[in-house]
């Protein structure tokens, strides 16, 4: 697109920047709106609920009472009772205390936490009831809610049962919902700029574009080409008329080329001859013509097509990403061979082996019916997992539908990479991988915190079938925009085995992928998708629903940082060096959640690894294109993005079933050390071949020279 | 069995506490050659199946199946050689919880329960082996255990006119709960030594439902119930009967559902209530009159 000049204050002009913030304030305002109806109902709702079952639990302590009273037990005598109401009192988190009366309002037993200072309540309360009430009236006392509960025995009341019922849980509980409901919205309003920047880039900057370009070759007298226009709404029927002006003008002025043979033979007059000569010059020398009719503007790959679609199947499975370990786990039992924690991680290790398995099948199914049909297929293959995982609740049917998710979303997932490989230039590759990254990064920001806010409200099963409704989008998406062109260099050769063992004779370029890049991939699958799920629900003691929020960090981070990192991965020299800087960045990242052991610890090293992450992933692509330009000639892109494929696959794989193992046998924090010092570890040893190759290039060089 | 279907034709005979009466009973079960033989508690299994180190062997049965009921220690008692295996024509089902489970009911009801007395018959195996464990695991639990044997007289057997006495030593020793093995001396006598423990407000441990099957009864038994042990032995005689199993082949198991049991009329006797967390789960037994369950109106107050 192009942008006029203007420093920031050009970004405003744009459309899509007006419509944005237009949709940003007016979602706002709705939200709010609707907020304040939803809390309003919810305090109420909330309120009786709570009292519903802290009064539950003042029936089961009743209860015991009244059995003892039957038994004999004296009502003042009863045994050990402050122990018991303690122990009632740890299950329901609600009550703030309990306490127990006789008839006369005089407190005989209460928990440990109870405040003298209320007990005066109890006297005036007790002289407000009679024997013959049988609803009693709750009141506010401080910051509860009293409940009160006769306790009888042979319809005489010997005393009354006081549960404060915590007005702080109710604000907290009002809180969770806000943040759900903002955190919804957030997600909503990102998604729906998704979807909202796609199809205006369809429908009005490309086609703008593209007439402008046609505009500016016009202008240039060059009449050889048409614009594209594939929408029919009012933008097209313009470029549509143009094209048709063209047409015209082509036609006429040719015709008066012709003529002007007719004008040499019949006009005396000079001057009027000499004018119209360079009339006739003009057009023969300024107007180019086509020979024939113009050309129409052959279609370009448009690799920012990619964006949604990929989104989308992103979304779909980052919707899973922080509720698998811990639906995982619900089915160990203790005849299991395998530990609790590598149970967990058996659905990621699924995921991982399968979704490497379909590397070789889509490059393969790639080549033989096109991106569009394979992106199709695989995304279809996915949709019948994740619905295998709604249909069958039990470890097989969570194993069952991942390995099926994985190799459609494997399949999805390598035809992108594929398609962007294919289509992008070199001068824009890395550009285009950000598109992937920042989807991804976008896939997280959403899909976390959804995923775990569902698991909370609706449970797993509707979580994978919303995941499968996303996937469907995907899939119309991916069919509608994703195109297939000829002349693509990607599958000129094919690929074989024995090409592929060849490149680990590229020592460069095994190095990367072997010393840096399988590890940063290994310890991307462990932290994102397995430890820190796990270690915020199980260790730090985390809902779902605030899980989901703070992994969402990671997805905000890499959105942010990711255009940024590939202005600063293009113009870098040797991009070896930053692949370096993050992996160190990425072993800080995972050293102070060890050193930090709270939410907030988590919450930064997660932001650190974000950015490490990116860096990584963008100078990843970087790096492949540094050490392998000069064999390019002897190996495809694909083969060699293909060597990286295959490492990231078995990184991405071995990352929880590794993790899972440590887990068995070391605490949280002894499992985060040892990931960093593996990070550390390799990364040395890529810095010490870098620097030693550098050396020898250096020398190399000078021997040339001299 | 009936559940099961398997019919049978079942023979009783009752030992009335008499081993040698037991024993003689050998003899008519070689002639009649039943299909399997059931002895209920250690005394009959040892008249009838003798002991693995006997050195007559075959004036006991050795080679139709036995099963053996409410026998504490089979292993201590020698009447196989191993709980999986037992190495003989003999299995069966084990009744009594571990003691550390009876200790654990104990401390639940007095939270600060230092000492109990064993009260038991020095000439019962069952009773020995239950209090050697007791002595052995006490301490590790803070308690000390006293031990009570009740006296014997010339013909080596217990004196029931000596359980007050031995039990107004155990409340000058200020112990606070006494401990009943599964002791048929003592359960015979069960009345009398409720009547001295109630008498010095002594807290009682029943390890068997025999105990709570008389009127006077002791506060609190943790205890499996004999319906349940018949219900496992028909287990394992379907095992055998039908399914031709050797009774070496099938372990003599312990059962694992315990209860928790406590009679009511002798907390409000004696005026040492249980915890509410112990009411909440407990099976209290019914209420033995109605003279009873006034005192339980009255003690309201």
């Amino acid at each position: 697109m192009e942008i006029a000049e203007g420093g920031l204050k050009r970004y405003f002009d744009l459309i899509i920047i007006k419509t944005i913030i237009l949709t940003m304030l007016s979602s706002l305002i709705m939200a709010m709106i609707l907020f304040n109806l939803h809390i309003n109902i919810q305090e109420k709702t909330l309120q009786t609920e709570m009292d519903n079952r802290s009064r539950a639990v003042g029936i089961s302590i009743i209860s015991v009472f009244e059995l003892g009273l039957k038994l004999g037990i004296p009502f003042g005598g009863m045994v050990r009772v402050p122990e018991f109401l303690n122990t009632n009192m740890k299950n329901a988190n609600e009550l703030g205390y309990i306490a127990i009366t006789d008839a006369n309002g005089e407190l005989l037993y209460h928990t440990d936490n109870f405040k003298n200072s209320i007990r005066g309540s109890f006297k005036r309360f007790s002289l407000s009831v009679s024997n013959d009430d049988d609803v009693l009236p709750y009141y506010a006392i401080s910051n509860f809610h009293n409940l009160p509960i006769r306790i009888k025995n042979n319809n005489e009341t010997f005393g009354y049962l006081h549960l404060g019922v915590s007005q702080t849980v109710t604000t907290a509980h009002i809180n969770d919902v806000y943040y759900d409901i903002m955190t919804i919205l957030f997600v909503s309003m990102i998604v729906g700029f998704e979807f909202l920047i796609f199809f205006f880039r369809n429908s009005v900057t490309l086609p703008i574009s593209n007439l402008t370009t046609l505009m500016k070759r016009v202008t240039n007298f060059n009449y050889t080409t048409t614009a594209l226009s594939k929408t029919r709404d009012e933008i097209g029927k313009l470029i549509k008329s143009l094209n048709e002006f063209i047409e015209y003008f082509t036609t006429h002025a040719k015709h008066l080329r012709n003529e002007s043979k007719t004008l040499d033979k019949y006009y005396t007059d000079k001057d009027r001859l000499l004018m119209i000569n360079e009339t006739i010059h003009d057009i023969k020398e300024k107007y180019t013509f086509p020979k024939n009719m113009p050309i129409r503007e052959p279609v370009r790959p448009v690799t920012e097509n990619l964006r949604l679609p990929a989104f989308l199947i992103m979304l779909a499975e980052t919707v899973l990403v922080t509720i698998l370990p811990t639906y995982a786990a619900q089915f160990y039992d203790a005849s299991f061979i395998i530990s609790k924690p590598l149970l967990s991680s058996t659905p990621i290790i699924v995921f991982m082996i399968f979704a490497g398995i379909s590397i070789p099948f889509a490059t393969f199914v790639s080549y033989r019916i096109g991106f569009q049909k394979t992106f199709v297929l695989g995304t279809a293959i996915s949709i019948l997992g994740y619905l295998t995982n709604f249909w069958m609740e039990d470890l097989s049917g969570l194993l069952t539908g991942r390995a099926i998710s994985a190799f459609g979303y494997g399949i999805s997932y390598i035809c992108c990479q594929n398609y962007i490989s294919a289509y992008s230039s070199e001068e824009k590759r890395i550009q285009t991988y950000a598109i992937f990254a920042t989807a991804l990064a976008a896939s997280y920001i959403c899909g976390a915190p959804i995923g775990g806010i569902l698991v909370d409200n609706i449970g797993y099963r509707y979580t994978f079938c919303l995941a499968s409704l996303i996937s469907m989008i995907a899939l119309i998406m991916g069919y509608l925009y994703i195109f297939d062109f000829e002349g693509h260099t990607l599958f000129k050769k094919r690929e074989t085995r024995k090409t592929l063992l060849s490149l680990f004779k590229l020592k460069p370029l095994a190095f990367a992928v072997i010393a840096s890049g399988f590890p940063a991939r290994l310890i991307f699958t462990s932290l994102l998708r397995f430890i820190y799920p796990l270690y915020l629900t199980t260790y730090l003691g985390n809902t779902q629903s605030n899980t989901g929020r703070i992994i969402m960090v990671f997805g905000i981070m890499s959105f942010v940082i990711a255009p940024l990192v590939v202005r600063f991965v293009e113009k870098i020299p040797n991009p070896r060096v930053l692949l370096i800087a993050s992996s160190f960045i990425i072993a800080a990242a995972i050293i102070l959640d060890t050193v930090m052991r709270n939410t907030q610890g988590a919450i930064i090293g997660l932001a650190i690894y974000a950015i490490g992450s990116v860096v990584h992933t963008l100078a990843m692509m970087a790096t492949l294109e540094y050490v392998a330009h000069k064999e390019f000639a002897n190996y495809s892109k694909s083969s060699i993005l293909g060597f990286y494929f295959i490492f990231e696959r078995i990184g991405m794989a071995l990352g929880p079933a590794c993790t899972g193992i440590l887990l068995t046998f070391f605490s949280f924090q002894e499992t985060l050390s040892k990931l960093a010092y593996f990070v550390i570890f390799t990364n040395s040893i890529y810095l010490f071949y870098t620097f030693y190759e550098s050396m020898m290039e250096s020398k190399t060089t000078q021997k040339d020279a001299t | 069995m009936e559940r099961q279907k398997i019919k049978a034709t079942y023979v009783f005979r009752f030992c009335e506490q008499n081993k040698k009466k037991c024993h003689g009973f050998v003899n008519e079960i070689k002639e009649a050659k039943p299909d399997l033989i059931f002895t209920w508690g250690t005394s009959a299994c040892e008249a009838i199946a003798g002991t693995i180190d006997a050195p007559n062997k075959q004036e006991y049965i050795w080679d139709i199946p036995i099963i053996s009921l409410i026998v504490t220690d089979p292993i201590k008692s020698k009447v196989i050689f191993d709980l999986k295996k037992t190495g003989r024509n003999v299995t069966g089902v084990n009744h009594v919880a571990p003691v550390t489970s009876h200790i654990e009911a104990m401390k639940s009801y007095l939270k600060d329960l230092k000492k109990v007395a064993a009260l038991y018959n020095p000439t019962e195996t069952n009773s020995k082996i239950m209090i050697e464990e007791l002595k052995s695991i006490g301490p590790e639990y803070g308690l000390e255990i006293t031990d009570h044997p009740i006296p014997l007289n010339d013909k080596h057997a217990p004196m029931s006119e000596k359980i007050a006495e031995e039990i107004d030593k155990i409340a000058e020793e200020n112990s606070q709960f006494i401990y009943l093995p599964a002791d048929t001396f003592l359960l015979t006598n069960i009345g009398t030594v409720m009547d001295a423990a109630n008498k010095h407000k002594l807290l009682t441990m029943g390890t068997t439902e025999l105990a709570f099957v008389s009127d006077n009864r002791p506060l609190m038994g943790f205890l499996s119930h004999y319906y349940d042990v018949g219900l496992f032995g028909g287990f394992k005689a379907e095992q055998i009967l039908i399914y031709g199993k050797n009774p070496n082949e099938i372990p003599y198991e312990k059962l694992k559902n315990f209860s928790l049991i406590l009679s009511p009329e002798v907390f409000r006797k004696i005026k040492i209530h249980p915890p509410l967390s112990i009411l909440k789960y407990s099976e209290i037994l019914p209420e033995l009159d109605s003279n009873v369950k006034k005192d339980a109106d009255n003690g309201n107050r």
